[in-house]
C-alpha cells in the first residue's frame, strides 16, 4: 500500500490549489495541512528551507516542492487518467505554456492589477496580448480543455486563469478584458471550475474576495518593490 | 523524420544546454547561428513570444526554452537517460534544475556585469546558491550520479565557479571532459573574445534588470 500523502498549502493559493487538483483528479486520498504564511511552522521551514513556500508534497519520506514539479510527480507516481499527454511533443507543449503562464503572465497581471499610471497601462496591454495566446492555444486544439475532453496538466497550471483571475479584479477595481473578449477562455473556465473533481478544492470566492481586499495595500507596495 | 536543427548562438550557454542532450543522446543535428542582436525571421517566426535561443526544429514540431527541449529530447530518442526512471528522483532533478535557472544564474552572471556595491551583493549572493550546490553534489562525479543528467546541463553555464568550492571544481573537470560535452564547448579563447567585445552589452543588459 502506498504511503500516506500529505501537502502543506494555505488558503487561497492557487499554486497549493494545482496540487490538491492533481491529487483528486487521481482519486489519491491526502491530508492538508494549512499554513499562516505570515508565521511560516517548523514543518514548512524544514520541507522547504530553499524557497520556504507552499505547496510542499509530503509522501511518505519524501519530499516534493514547487506546484509544476508537485503535478509532473503526482503524475508518474499514481495510478488514475493520465494528466500530461503520452507523445513527447505534446508533453513539452503543455510545458512550455505553464511556464508560460508562470514567467510571462503572472508579473504583468499584478502590474495590471495593483500598480497605477503608464506601469498599469502598459502592464494591462501585455495581459491582454498574453490571454490572447491563450485564447489562440484553446481555439486552436477544438476541445473543452487545453487537456483535450478531459482536464489536464495545462488546465490545472491554468486555473489561476479560471478562478482567481475573475476574483482579482473585482478586488482590485480593474477589468482587463470586456465580456465579449476571450470567449474559449470563458467557456473553458466555468467547464474548468464547475468540474466535479476540481470544485471542492476551490477556495471560497466570498472568503477569497475578502482576503484580496483586506490585503491590496500589501500587494500595491509589493509591486512598487524593485524586482528581487 | 527529417534531421534535426538547432537556432543557436556563439558562446549562449542556454544553447550549450541543447547541444549537449542531442550529442548525449547521439542524435545528428544542424545547427544555425544566429546573431542575437540582428534576429533572423526563422527565429521570430519560430519563437515569437521569447524570440530567444536555443529553438529546436524537428519536422514541424518546434521546441523553444534550454531545459525543455532537454526533458524534449530526453522523452523523444533513445539513448542514455538524462532524467532519472524514478519519479521521485526525477522531481528532484526538475528541483534542482530550476534552482539553477532561477536562483544561482542571475546573481552569478550580474556579478561579472555590474560593479561598486551592486556588484558585491550579486557576489555574495552566488556563493550563497554556490555553496547550497556544492552540498548537493555530495561526493558525487556528477548532480546526476555516475552519469551526466539534467541539472549537470542546467548549471553549465557556472564555468568559473570554483575558487572556494573543491567539489564543485572537480565536476566542471569531469563535465568539461566528458565526450558529449567537449564536442558543443566552444573554443575558449573565441569565447573569452566574444564576452571583451561585447563587455559594454551586457552591463547595460544588466543594468536594465536592475
Amino acid at each position: 500500500m502506498s504511503p500516506p500523502v500529505k501537502l502543506i498549502g494555505a488558503f487561497g493559493s492557487p499554486a497549493v490549489h494545482r496540487a490538491e487538483a492533481a491529487l483528486r483528479l487521481k482519486g489519491v486520498p491526502y491530508e492538508l495541512i494549512l499554513e499562516d504564511l505570515e508565521n511560516k511552522s517548523e514543518l514548512l521551514l524544514k520541507s522547504n528551507p530553499i524557497h520556504k513556500k507552499v505547496p510542499v508534497l509530503l509522501h511518505g519520506d519524501r519530499t516534493v516542492c514547487e506546484s509544476l514539479v508537485i503535478l509532473e510527480y503526482i503524475d508518474e507516481t499514481f495510478d488514475g487518467p493520465p494528466l500530461l499527454p503520452a507523445d513527447p511533443y505534446d508533453r513539452s507543449m503543455a510545458r512550455f505554456w505553464a511556464h508560460f503562464i508562470d514567467h510571462k503572465c503572472a508579473k504583468p497581471f499584478m502590474l495590471s492589477m495593483w500598480s497605477e499610471g503608464e506601469t498599469q497601462k502598459e502592464s494591462m496591454k501585455e495581459s491582454k496580448e498574453n490571454l490572447a495566446f491563450l485564447e489562440e492555444q484553446l481555439i486552436k486544439r477544438k476541445k473543452r480543455f487545453f487537456g483535450g475532453d478531459s482536464i489536464g496538466y495545462l488546465d490545472i497550471a491554468a486555473c489561476g486563469m479560471a478562478y482567481w483571475l475573475g476574483v482579482i479584479q473585482e478586488s482590485a477595481g480593474v477589468s482587463l478584458a470586456s465580456g465579449e473578449e476571450f470567449p474559449a477562455l470563458r467557456r473553458w473556465a466555468e467547464e474548468y471550475t464547475s468540474d466535479e473533481a476540481i470544485k471542492p478544492c476551490l477556495p471560497d470566492r466570498d472568503k477569497l474576495l475578502t482576503h484580496y481586499v483586506a490585503n491590496i495595500d500589501k500587494y500595491r507596495l509589493m509591486v512598487k518593490a524593485p524586482p528581487a | 523524420m527529417s534531421p534535426v536543427k538547432l537556432i543557436t548562438a556563439f558562446g549562449s550557454p542556454f544553447a550549450h544546454r541543447a547541444e549537449v542532450a542531442l550529442a548525449l543522446k547521439g542524435v545528428p543535428f544542424e545547427l544555425i547561428t544566429e546573431d542575437l542582436y540582428n534576429k533572423s525571421e526563422l527565429l521570430l517566426r519560430h519563437n515569437p513570444i521569447h524570440k530567444t535561443v536555443p529553438v529546436l526544429l524537428h519536422d514541424d514540431r518546434t521546441v523553444s526554452e534550454s531545459l525543455l527541449i532537454v526533458e524534449y529530447v530526453d522523452e523523444a530518442f533513445d539513448g542514455p537517460r538524462i532524467l532519472p526512471a524514478d519519479p521521485y528522483d526525477r522531481a528532484m532533478a526538475r528541483f534542482w534544475a530550476h534552482f539553477v535557472e532561477n536562483k544561482v544564474s542571475k546573481p552569478f552572471w550580474m556579478s561579472f556585469w555590474t560593479e561598486g556595491e551592486v556588484r558585491e551583493g550579486f557576489v555574495k549572493e552566488a556563493r550563497e546558491m554556490l555553496a547550497v550546490l556544492e552540498a548537493q553534489l555530495d561526493g558525487k562525479r556528477f548532480f546526476g550520479g555516475e552519469s551526466l543528467g539534467l541539472v549537470d546541463i542546467a548549471a553549465i553555464g557556472l564555468m568559473g565557479s570554483d575558487d572556494e568550492f573543491p567539489a564543485l571544481r572537480r565536476w566542471v573537470k569531469e563535465y568539461t571532459s566528458h565526450e558529449a560535452v567537449k564536442k558543443c564547448t566552444p573554443d575558449a579563447q573565441k569565447l573569452i573574445a566574444y564576452f571583451v567585445e561585447n563587455e559594454e552589452k551586457y552591463q547595460q543588459i544588466a543594468k536594465a534588470t536592475l
